[in-house]
């Protein structure tokens, strides 16, 4: 059981991107508010579609997709 | 502002009319959820942890003003501040399988052999392929999985999670114990052998489910061409499910019949996959049509 972990469902992921200046542009893409020309990077520097996002962690932000190796990735930095 | 009492405070909407007591969880897990799940558990009076992992406290944000988002995303913030990490709900699940694959004594056990031996691309496909066989051992549908592969690591990601479902690394593990201490032991001979059975998955031939009949007796049959020409007089088939499994032996006993000097050498079962060893000498070449 992974510890310091706050789960989301599907619905509610809007809700938590936009609490971290987030927002999805007219492609999918997971952009900053600020500026929605600008993509949001995985670590790797991958874009992330809204429908890959799998979550946040600190490390000034880390965004995280939902594929195999990004989430052994992250499994390494929760550690 | 304390971000753990800030979502205690705002679970409190989401789990009223409860009997039981959730806000005196100790150190919970806070669950986002945007109506649905909550409401529907509420109105039939069941507890609310029922539908979320031990020790959840549900946030609903579908039942908070405008006001009290801000403060929830505040509190979140601050929350991301402390080390709390945000997760899409069954990701917890997946990190969980991933960590179990990689602590299993034996997939541990040859990921460290390994590691020194390999690029880190190759080490990171390497993991990727350990949790995949891990999952299919488990009897879990890993066609997703197998396709993060492919897609993160291209066609040789997809040569090593073959080779890693069907024990080759496990072979050259074992192989390496045996003979790394020896003083013939040649670090990177080892590590050019272990990338030919990467390139070239020199031995092995994997049956892909998908392929027709003709396409799979021609793809035996320009593998065992390629072996013989480098004078490897053998090749192992590796099948997995029980129209596959029956698909290659019936086209492996066909050849057999046609080219006597094709032998199968073994023919087994093993973990829901089928394994034919198949030895021919090397003017087999010329011959087979």
């Amino acid at each position: 059981m992974l510890n310091n972990v706050i789960s989301f469902d599907k619905a509610s992921r809007e809700f938590v991107l936009d609490s971290f200046d987030k927002a999805v542009d007219s492609e999918g893409f997971i952009v900053e508010k600020s500026n929605l020309k600008q993509r949001v990077l995985t670590p790797e520097g991958e874009e992330i579609r809204f429908e890959d996002f799998a979550g946040i962690k600190k490390g000034s932000l880390l965004f995280f997709k939902r594929d195999l190796p990004s989430l052994i990735k992250l499994s390494d930095l929760m550690e | 502002m304390d971000w753990a009492a800030a979502l205690a405070k705002f679970a409190k909407k989401a789990i009223s009319g409860l009997s039981i007591s959730l806000i005196k969880i100790d150190k919970p897990n806070f669950y986002i959820v945007n109506g649905g799940n909550v409401g529907s558990i509420v109105s039939k009076g069941k507890p609310a942890h029922k539908k979320f992992p031990p020790k959840s406290l549900p946030v609903d944000i579908s039942l908070l003003s405008k006001e009290e988002r801000l403060l929830l995303q505040k509190a979140l913030k601050e929350a991301l501040d402390n080390e709390q990490t945000f997760l899409l709900e069954d990701t917890p699940g997946e990190i969980d399988g991933i960590r179990e694959s990689q602590a299993e004594p034996d997939n541990k056990e040859l990921l460290t052999i390994l590691q020194p031996f390999l690029s880190s691309t190759d080490f990171a496909a390497l993991r990727a392929a350990v949790v995949l066989r891990y999952m299919r051992k488990k009897g879990l549908d890993v066609i997703k999985l197998k396709g993060d592969i492919v897609h993160k690591y291209g066609d040789r990601g997809a040569k090593m999670a073959n080779l890693c479902s069907a024990g080759y690394f496990d072979d050259a593990a074992k192989q390496l114990k045996t003979f790394r201490s020896s003083p013939k032991f040649n670090a990177d001979e080892f590590r050019k052998k272990l990338d030919d059975l990467i390139s070239q998955s020199a031995f092995a031939l994997f049956v892909q489910n998908d392929w027709p009949r003709l396409r799979t007796r021609n793809e035996i049959i320009t593998r065992i061409r390629i072996n013989a020409g480098y004078g490897i007089h053998q090749v192992v088939l590796h099948a997995i499910g029980e129209d596959n499994m029956e698909k290659v032996r019936e086209i492996t006993d066909a050849l057999i019949a046609k080219y006597p000097e094709i032998n199968k050498a073994h023919d087994d079962t093993i973990a829901g996959e089928a394994r034919i060893h198949l030895v021919f000498p090397s003017k087999i070449a010329q011959k087979l049509k």
